[in-house]
């Protein structure tokens, strides 16, 4: 039986993209909240989704970069193994709280070219 | 200003990898077949069959033959808006909406706000009892009220902006559409 998985705010506009044989200019961000990203091409998931109910095969081969806070902290782990998933070109994540602390806040979870280096 | 989903080309390798890991459903891929030219459909069928693991292809011509019908006869000149899959914040649409009235149209907020929860309110006419009707006015020419009223047109539902229309036309049209309707210049048509 197939599992239905719906699209996040903003991830059927991607989907129409690459239907097209297009793919955004810029890299995607997949975020948290409403009001971050909104200069870029973007996903927005709130903490009410169940991540395993969405669709992320549109981000496959391109680059992505989760925008959030330390709250959303809790939904990282399924949300970076969800998109891994479909092997996107990078993954990495940027904390918003990290950098009010004056912490590292990018880490970089995969590369394509990482992983061919290597 | 920027846009955010400006697209390029995709290169054959991120195609390649799309469409692995792609899950268009049965019925997404018939929908997508039958907005394709007949030829074009042609050249494709007997692949597409098999990627949908359909044993005879002419299954597939009759869906998509169907499916083309269909789209023929559901000729409605409005799109087909579909629900958000899950559930929104209405305070944030309702801001977002208000300030991008603001960011065409030189009003006060409060005004931005009783045009947003007006067009919100287009939205629920099946389930209200009584449909407000916005007047648009403006102390002299050129303010934006036909600007303003444009805007309001791509955020309403089924919306339809009127000029010079026969009674009999407006009639029909809102027996079997339910437009919301926008008429500019309002007092030129009720002049009698």
């Amino acid at each position: 039986m197939n599992h239905i998985r719906n699209y996040h705010s903003y991830g059927r506009k991607i989907d129409e993209l690459r239907r097209k044989g297009h793919i955004p200019a810029r890299r995607i961000i997949v975020t948290t909240d409403w009001n971050i990203g909104k200069l870029y091409p973007r996903i927005v998931i709130t903490q009410k989704q169940t991540i395993t109910n969405l669709r992320f095969e549109y981000l496959a081969a391109l680059h992505v970069q989760i925008a959030h806070f330390d709250h959303d902290e809790s939904i990282l782990p399924e949300l970076t193994n969800q998109i891994l998933a479909i092997q996107p070109a990078s993954i990495a994540v940027f904390n918003l709280d990290a950098v009010k602390r004056g912490e590292p806040a990018f880490r970089m979870i995969s590369s394509q070219s990482f992983r061919e280096a290597a | 200003m920027i846009d955010p989903y400006a697209a390029i080309e995709a290169s054959p390798e991120q195609q390649a990898a799309y469409k692995e890991h792609s899950t268009e459903t049965i019925q997404d891929s018939i929908l997508r077949l039958a907005a394709l030219h007949p030829i074009e459909y042609e050249k494709i069928r007997q692949t597409e069959a098999e990627k949908l693991g359909i044993s005879r292809v002419s299954e597939l011509d009759k869906a998509v033959s169907k499916a083309r019908k269909h789209t023929a006869d559901d000729n409605a000149p409005f799109p087909d808006i579909e629900p958000w899959p899950e559930a929104i914040n209405p305070e944030l649409l309702l801001d977002e909406i208000s300030g991008t009235l603001r960011r065409f149209i030189v009003m006060d907020k409060y005004q931005a706000d009783i045009a947003t929860l007006w067009l919100a309110s287009c939205w629920f006419v099946d389930v209200i009892h009584t449909a407000p009707i916005a007047l648009i006015n403006a102390p002299e020419k050129g303010c934006g009220k036909t600007q303003l009223l444009t805007l309001l047109g791509k955020l309403a539902p089924r919306a339809t902006q009127l000029s010079g229309i026969s009674p009999s036309v407006l009639f029909r049209m809102i027996e079997k559409y339910q437009p919301t309707l926008f008429v500019d210049e309002i007092e030129t048509v009720l002049k009698d």
